[in-house]
């Protein structure tokens, strides 16, 4: 298991070196100079040249990249050329807001998607599977910003049911003690129930704007997850024994479905951490994204990398959780055991 | 220019005063300076905090190194000038008017020559953590914004004060400044926000070797000589401002405080003003500001502005190196259904490069009318009878750019000039009219302290950054360097005509529309003031 741990680590590592040479090279093919719009047009040429050079961005790409590698391995993630703000700080000040924005998105995907997807499955080729798949592909077709104006247009500004889309809480409520970053936890965990649920009612038309659209995703994967083990000897052995279609459902195929459903959780949820640029410029979230989003107007190249790496590192240690999870999910995988 | 004030306004404003007037009466004893300024309303009774979203979020928190519009009136807020000017109400607008008053100077005098200005600073003055504010401060922040990290580094020279031995202070309470010119421009300036005070010793407490003007502490910190004081700020989500206590003149912030919300999108913005979630909004889709006219509870404030949207040229490169073509465009351009179409009444069609609503305005220099006629005979007699074709840039960010640009193109398509339409990013706009790459593309302009000379300056003089047509016309540059120097107003007005008339028979740029200064706010909000460069001043802001 130890050696699997630390192989799996060695090629996140080479995953990650990969991401950064991708997003470095990526960035500097970016039209526009972020130093010429930072020092404004009474700016002297000196004026740029100098904080182009500061910025090192004089300098041959591989010395760039070289110093750029060198740097993050230092964890430093550079200064916001835009606002000379530091981009770890800033990145991780608003890692929280994704956070919970994602973990929440990921909810709604699941309890819509999960049983949406077993219905569809159960009743495969009949009207609740035809439902199901519809759902699938609207859910999958349609626009985060469409979806998400909406929902602001029915449940705030029509029927007023959810706030209106103006961030984490209402203007003046001070956010909770900071524990986690994540208001609604760190509110209950701080004895404030009021606050938590000003919170979480806030959550609430954002997490389903993204959630709606991955539980799409989460529909079809359960529905063929179900059906590929329908056709297992297994499956046909309990049925032969008489046992209950629904029990044989819930008790075998879910259970040997689980392992595939867990992993595509796990993307689904790095797909929700980086997908909702659009969604937290709507809900002006003050998340990640929306520092993303600034940044590619300011045509702030570093804050850009560092949006992209942070969200790349999320991505990779979520994918080696998920693998480091089938052993302890499924007791036919021994990880790093004998090779066949 | 028209101003909307439906009839049901007026009862809310009534309503308003007579609420502000039994606060007055029950909240407040201590009265002991009377405002001199009626609109003030609740002068010494605050009235309840404000929550407001601008057209921007604020970027960062030194009034001299800000980026944002949003960020102006908030940093303005943060520090407090010499000088200030007096406001003239008119409904629920104040505006500025070119008197000036003392601020933190009580007074002050110009010597006959008109080059060393003298200021007397009140008794008493502090800053928001209570450590006095002297001559010393002010010294130091007019060279901050000299040396600084800002980029107000071009006001104070333009007005003939270049050096940091310019400004001095021969004791605690006096401030000589001298200028190699003498000019009207500079008690205006000193009446700006960005040459607000900034505390010395907080400032030298925060520098560093490499950051000897305290520049990163300033973008996350302040602390205030104006009227408010920071309570809290989150660059991606809000700004809290509280009245400052030490501010020298409680009586004239006329509410408990101000949120400014950063609401990314102007539609939610709408959408939030409208659930009562936001006081007063700017930077709402002008096709819903229209709507919003007719909506209960709220109320569209619209002034007239200078600031300018023009169409400009590369004047160093063909076919817009000719005047002939750049006079054709110009005639080409549909005024009134910008005026209609695109910014639905919001604007006035142009009058120049120096707005009728701008000191000296010639009338003379030549009218703004499409005439395609014209346009085409223009072409013609610049040997280009068939056309060219070019593109015409514009930021992406801006709707209003945009829908504008597709109605320049199809006029311009009448007189048989292709226009490609190309947007950019808000960064690779400004690189690239920096770098006068751009052929032809819209942009906007405000001058600061509604000048002529500085406007005019700043558009089509030789050395100006902010002249992004390569046009160079030495002539003019003498004459605009006359004007800043003039100060009898008979002079200024004849000078600023005839660079007027020089402008709009080489049009560098085509001056096009002057966008309105408009805010709707939730019925009840009153107090909104437009300073000379057009800020909202938030202290006068006042809720019923």
């Amino acid at each position: 298991m130890t050696r699997y741990v630390l192989r799996r680590l060695g090629t996140s590592a080479l995953t990650v070196l990969g991401l950064v040479l991708v997003v470095f090279l990526v960035t500097r093919i970016l039209p526009g100079d972020a130093a010429a719009a930072r020092l404004g047009p009474e700016a002297t040429p000196e004026d740029v040249a100098a904080l182009r050079a500061s910025y090192g961005l004089d300098d041959p790409l591989l010395v760039q990249l070289r110093d750029y590698v060198v740097r993050l391995a230092q964890g430093d993630l550079g200064r916001a050329v835009s606002t000379g703000r530091d981009v770890g700080t800033e990145l991780v000040a608003r890692l929280p807001a994704t956070i919970e924005l994602a973990l929440a998105a990921l909810v709604v995907a699941v309890l819509i998607g999960v049983p949406v997807g077993v219905l569809a499955a159960a009743h495969r080729g009949r009207p609740a599977d035809v439902a199901g798949r519809v759902y699938a592909v609207l859910g999958s077709s349609m626009a985060p910003f469409w979806l998400g104006l909406l929902l602001i247009f029915g449940l705030f500004s029509t029927w007023h049911l959810l706030p209106g889309p103006i961030g984490r809480l209402p203007v003046g409520t001070p956010p909770p003690p900071d524990v986690t970053g994540l208001y609604v936890l760190d509110a209950l965990l701080a004895g404030d129930p009021a606050t938590a649920g000003q919170a979480l009612r806030y959550l609430v038309l954002p997490a389903l704007t993204l959630g709606i659209g991955a539980s799409a995703a989460v529909v079809k994967m359960v529905r063929s997850a179900l059906i590929a083990t329908a056709g297992t000897g297994y499956v046909r052995t309990a049925r032969a024994f008489g046992v209950a279609p629904r029990e044989v459902l819930w008790r075998d195929q879910m259970r040997n479905a689980m392992l595939q459903i867990l992993t595509s959780l796990g993307l689904v949820l790095s797909f929700l951490l980086g997908g909702n640029v659009i969604v937290e410029q709507l809900f002006s979230w003050p998340g990640m994204g929306r520092l993303a989003y600034d940044a590619v107007r300011a045509n702030d190249l570093e804050v850009l990398q560092g949006y992209a790496i942070v969200i790349g590192v999320l991505y990779i240690a979520l994918n080696v959780l998920i693998d480091l999870a089938y052993g302890l999910i499924d007791p036919r995988i021994r990880l790093g055991g004998a090779r066949a | 220019m028209k101003r909307h004030l439906p009839r049901r306004r007026r009862t809310s404003v009534a309503a308003a005063a007579a609420v502000a007037a039994a606060l007055a009466l029950t909240a407040c004893g201590g009265g002991d300076t009377p405002s001199d300024d009626a609109s003030a309303g609740t002068a010494g009774s605050a009235s309840e905090p404000l929550v407001i979203s601008l057209d921007s979020s604020v970027d960062l928190l030194d009034a001299q190194a800000w980026r944002t519009p949003a960020a102006m009136v908030a940093t303005g807020s943060l520090v407090e000038q010499l000088l200030e000017q007096t406001y003239d109400t008119d409904g629920l607008v104040r505006t500025g008017t070119t008197e000036l008053e003392g601020a933190l100077a009580e007074s002050w005098e110009v010597s006959e020559d008109g080059l060393t200005t003298t200021f007397h600073l009140r008794d008493g003055l502090a800053f928001a953590d209570g450590t006095p504010l002297t001559a010393q401060d002010v010294v130091w922040s007019y060279q901050r914004s000299l040396l600084g990290p800002g980029y107000v580094k071009a006001l104070l020279p333009f007005a003939g004060v270049a050096s940091p031995d310019d400004v001095t202070a021969p004791d605690d309470s006096t401030v000589v400044v001298t200028s190699s010119f003498a000019s009207p421009l500079l008690a205006k300036m000193e009446a700006m926000q960005p040459l607000g005070i900034f505390s010395q010793a907080t400032g030298e407490a925060n520098a560093t070797d490499d950051d000897p003007w305290a520049g990163e502490w300033f973008r996350e910190n302040a602390n205030s000589s104006g009227p408010y004081t920071v309570a809290s700020y989150d660059p991606t989500q809000q700004l809290v401002l509280e009245p400052n206590e030490h501010y020298y003149a409680p009586e004239k912030i006329a509410n408990a405080g101000v949120t400014v919300q950063f609401v990314s999108d102007p539609s939610q913005r709408a959408l939030l003003l409208r659930s009562g979630e936001l006081d007063l909004a700017q930077g709402i889709p002008l096709d819903q500001v229209k709507a919003m006219e007719d909506e209960d509870g709220l109320t569209v404030v619209s002034e007239p502005s200078n600031r300018l949207e023009y169409l400009g040229f590369n004047t160093a490169e063909a076919p817009f190196d000719d005047a002939r073509v750049r006079q054709a465009v110009a005639k080409a351009v549909p005024y009134e259904d910008l005026v209609d179409q695109v910014l639905y009444g919001y604007a006035n069609v142009s009058t120049g490069v120096v707005p009728a609503s701008m000191e000296t305005h010639s009338d003379d220099a030549g009218t703004f009318e499409e005439d395609l006629d014209a346009a085409a005979d223009l072409l013609a007699e610049a040997g280009l009878p068939d056309g060219f074709s070019s593109t015409l840039y514009y930021k992406q960010s801006n709707a209003v750019e945009a829908a504008a640009a597709v109605l320049v193109q199809a006029n311009l398509k009448e007189i048989g000039v292709d226009i490609d339409l190309k947007p950019l990013t808000d960064a690779d706009f400004t690189q690239q009219t920096n770098a006068r790459a751009l052929p032809m593309y819209l942009n906007n302009f405000l001058g600061w302290g509604a000048d002529p000379f500085y406007q005019m300056y700043y558009l089509a003089g030789s050395a100006a950054g902010t002249n992004f047509t390569s046009y160079a016309n030495p002539d003019l540059d003498a004459l605009l360097q006359e004007g800043v120097a003039t100060t009898d107003e008979a002079g200024r007005a004849e000078i600023s005509a005839e660079a007027q008339q020089v402008i709009y028979d080489d049009m560098p740029f085509v001056p096009v529309y002057n966008p309105a200064w408009t805010f709707v706010v939730r019925d009840g909000v009153t107090g909104l003031t437009k300073d000379n460069t057009e800020q909202l001043r938030l202290q006068y802001l006042t809720k019923g």
